[in-house]
């Protein structure tokens, strides 16, 4: 009898509770990893390549501890993979090997890709590997997987974005973050029907809209581009956005697993093609990761009346470093502060608050002169 | 009456500036003390010295706002109880601009980092801040005057004896260092290795900070290594152009929070949080703790005064500041009170329509 598998995935952001719903509809156990916290960044780093980029050693480190703490399991560890060419393209097969290395052979690693040309050979792949996560199932089993994970994750975006509106408008300080925790925790235990989870997010955004908060402010507005993980996963970026909107900023991230996946296996074509509009004199070509995006929404944010970037850097990544340089042009010749910032396990809070709070009185400064100089009245001078 | 003054506490890891200002921003007594060990005791020490001062000098006198700056921000401004807390950047870009308003460019280079500012305008454009590398620093510099056997105070003064400056290589401290044993041991004079080493400091901290960034005139230098009458010639050398050292240039940071603390309560027309010269007398202890509640296992922060804890900061669901209902600045509120700032100044614009 084949030993009854555990499924294991990399934890970004909130997304969890919709990829533990994936795998439990599909009837298999799950066991979703502990954010970022000092012990698994220590195995993690200490377990890695020390050229590796930062997120794989964030993620080896969530591995390891669940593997660690679950001897008696047999696990299917889900990675996500490209062909490159940054460092993305080796995750697995080096996953396996440190992991095999460090002892453990009760486990096996399974990763899911993009359909890549030419198409009579990436379809078939595509679905190769499909199976091999999922394993075999009734069509409608795997549809059902697949449809009530995406309206989980969609219907998760909703509430954080929510969440970021709220914060710097909130009256009493935390409110928003209360309303949102518990509206989060109603998707995370939802039913498996997409009914369900309709009804349950919009009685959950109007329980939000009702907490105390002023509308028609106009406040300075933050983009946030970088390396998608990084981007999107709170317990490693610091919460970069919640203290954004403390500190009285209207922040957006750039990528969402949403249109991430939209962009990224979906419309490939148009994704591409916009972005080189966008991109033009700057980056023509694809660099791995998310450098092309990077810059192209930073100009893009330009355009939508943002009155700064801040990009998220993961230490040892290629394509953002790359896209860095350029940046620097852009915010030159966009006019648009940029603020890289770097992040890797000594990444101090102190520091990070440093800048960004410091970005923040930067931007509000500017914005305070321009409203002075167009209306020709004075802001309450310095 | 009493006079009105405001008290800007600026708290690095190895230095710790104490400023009181008058009502017209001019600074009454400034402090540089080295912060040995506990923070708050030299915080302390620091306040009942400048009372003792201005007590002799203009009698009764009362405080009325605080600001706190520094790495150490948070804490000094939970002890103290400040009315703003703010980054070292902000605070040191805006006494800057008080000085020398036509700043471009300030360099500024402490105990333990070194930042770079731009300016145009009177605004801040950009920044950069490198905390990770003592090789620009004054703590490095501190340690080869200690090598070499002469006081820090005399620094300068060698390096603008010197005749040829020898070239001392080194991205880091450590190949730095190793290169200065071996021109010393090669024969070269303390004036030269001095000189060397002032180049070499101004070179690291321009293509760490400055990279591919334009640099303007006005230059202003400020920061614990400013007093280094060198290091300013080395640094007027790298940029083609004279530099300007502000007075009050090793507590500009203090000075710039003293200040902008003032400005902040007479915007709001709130009254301070300061607690009075009476916390000198408290006990103060910090503890630091992981939070087993739950996965994210926080690195928590704990500030207790008399036996009573007075402020928490670092758990990401405020599972301990929660616990609190003082109105104490910390982190939450800190951000609070910029979004109470970002309002008023709205309903400001809206009248002036
Ligand atoms: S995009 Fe950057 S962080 Fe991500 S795999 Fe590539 S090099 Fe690593
Ligand atoms: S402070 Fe809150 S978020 Fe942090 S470990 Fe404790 S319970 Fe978890």
């Amino acid at each position: 009898m084949p030993r009854k598998v555990t499924y294991v995935f990399p934890r970004m952001g909130y997304s969890y509770a919709a990829f533990e719903s994936f795998f439990q509809i599909l009837g298999y156990d799950v066991i979703t990893p502990e954010p970022s916290n000092s012990q698994t960044l220590k195995r993690g780093v200490s377990n890695s390549p020390e050229g590796m980029c930062f997120p794989f050693k964030i993620l080896l480190g969530q591995f390891l501890k669940v593997l660690e703490e679950n001897p008696d399991k047999y696990f299917k560890i889900v990675s996500l993979e490209s062909y490159g060419p940054c460092r993305f393209g080796y995750y697995s097969p080096l996953y396996a090997k440190i992991l095999k290395d460090r002892g453990f052979d009760n486990f096996e690693i399974v990763n899911v890709e993009g359909i890549y040309p030419p198409w009579y050979r990436g379809i078939p792949r595509f679905f190769k590997k499909l199976i091999k996560l999922i394993g075999w199932h009734t069509p409608w089993t795997g549809v059902k997987a697949f449809l009530i994970a995406g309206w989980k994750v969609y219907a998760i975006e909703q509430l954080e974005r929510k969440l970021y509106y709220l914060i710097p408008r909130e009256k009493i300080v935390g409110s928003a973050e209360k309303a949102f925790n518990r509206a989060f925790e109603r998707i995370h235990h939802a039913p498996n029907k997409v009914k369900a989870i309709k009804e349950v997010l919009n009685e959950e955004l109007k329980r939000m809209d009702s907490v105390k908060h002023v509308e028609n402010v106009e406040l300075p507005k933050v983009g946030l581009v970088g390396e998608a993980y990084m981007l999107m996963d709170y317990s490693n970026n610091l919460e970069i956005e919640k203290k954004l909107a403390y500190m009285g900023v209207d922040v957006d991230r750039s990528l969402w697993v949403t249109n991430w996946t939209l962009d990224r296996i979906i419309k490939t074509k148009e994704h591409l093609n916009h972005m080189l509009e966008v991109n033009k004199g700057y980056l023509d070509f694809f660099i791995g990761g998310d450098g092309q995006e990077s810059i192209m929404n930073t100009i893009l944010y330009k355009q939508k009346g943002f009155d700064g970037v801040i990009q998220v850097l993961p230490f040892g990544c290629l394509p953002e470093t790359v896209a860095k340089q350029i940046l620097s042009n852009v915010s030159e010749d966009y006019d648009i502060p940029v603020l890289s910032l770097s992040f890797d396990e000594q990444t101090g809070e102190a520091g990070f608050i440093t800048r960004i709070e410091a970005f923040v009185d930067m931007i509000k400064d500017r914005k305070a002169a321009k409203v002075g100089k167009k209306k020709s009245t004075t802001v309450a001078s310095q | 009456m009493a006079k009105k003054m405001a008290l800007g506490i600026d708290i690095g890891s190895v230095t710790t500036k104490v400023v009181f200002v008058d009502e017209d921003d001019e600074v009454l007594e400034g402090l540089y003390l080295r912060t040995k060990g506990n923070p708050i005791i030299t915080i302390k020490q620091g306040m009942v010295e400048a009372y003792e001062t201005l007590r002799k000098k203009y009698g009764e006198f009362e405080v009325i706002a605080v600001g706190t700056t520094g790495s150490g921000r948070q804490l000094a401004g939970v002890v103290v109880g400040a009315d703003m807390i703010k980054n070292e950047i902000s605070a040191h870009a805006y006494a800057a601009i008080r000085e020398v308003p036509d700043v471009s460019t300030i360099f500024e280079i402490g105990g333990q980092d070194s930042k770079i500012i731009f300016i145009r305008n009177g605004a801040v454009v950009d920044f950069a801040m490198n905390t990770v590398c003592a090789a620009g620093t004054g703590s490095f510099l501190d340690h080869q005057a200690e090598r070499i056997g002469i006081s820090i105070e005399d620094f300068g003064d060698y390096a603008l004896r010197s005749e040829n400056p020898v070239r001392i290589a080194g991205r880091c401290t450590v190949f730095a260092e190793s290169d200065m044993i071996h021109k010393q041991q090669m024969g070269a004079t303390s004036e030269d290795i001095i000189a060397g080493l002032s180049e070499s400091l101004v070179r690291n901290y321009l293509n760490n900070l400055a990279r591919g960034k334009e640099l303007l005139p006005t230059f202003v230098f400020q920061g614990g290594v400013s007093e280094n009458i060198g290091i300013v010639r080395a640094f007027e050398r790298a940029v083609g152009h004279e530099v300007i050292v502000p007075k009050n240039n090793k507590i500009m940071g203090a000075w710039g929070v003293a200040m902008l603390a003032k400005r902040e309560i007479e915007l709001t027309g709130r009254s301070t949080n300061f607690k009075g010269f009476k916390i000198t007398e408290l006990r103060h202890d910090t503890r630091v703790f992981y939070c087993d509640g739950c996965a994210n296992n926080c690195e928590v922060y704990e500030v207790i005064e008399n036996g009573e804890t007075i402020a928490y900061w670092g758990d990401r669901c405020g599972r301990w500041s929660n616990r609190l209902t003082s109105k104490v600045n910390t982190h939450r509120n800190e951000g609070y009170s910029s979004v109470n700032s970002v309002i008023p100044a709205n309903h400001a614009k809206d009248d002036a329509r």
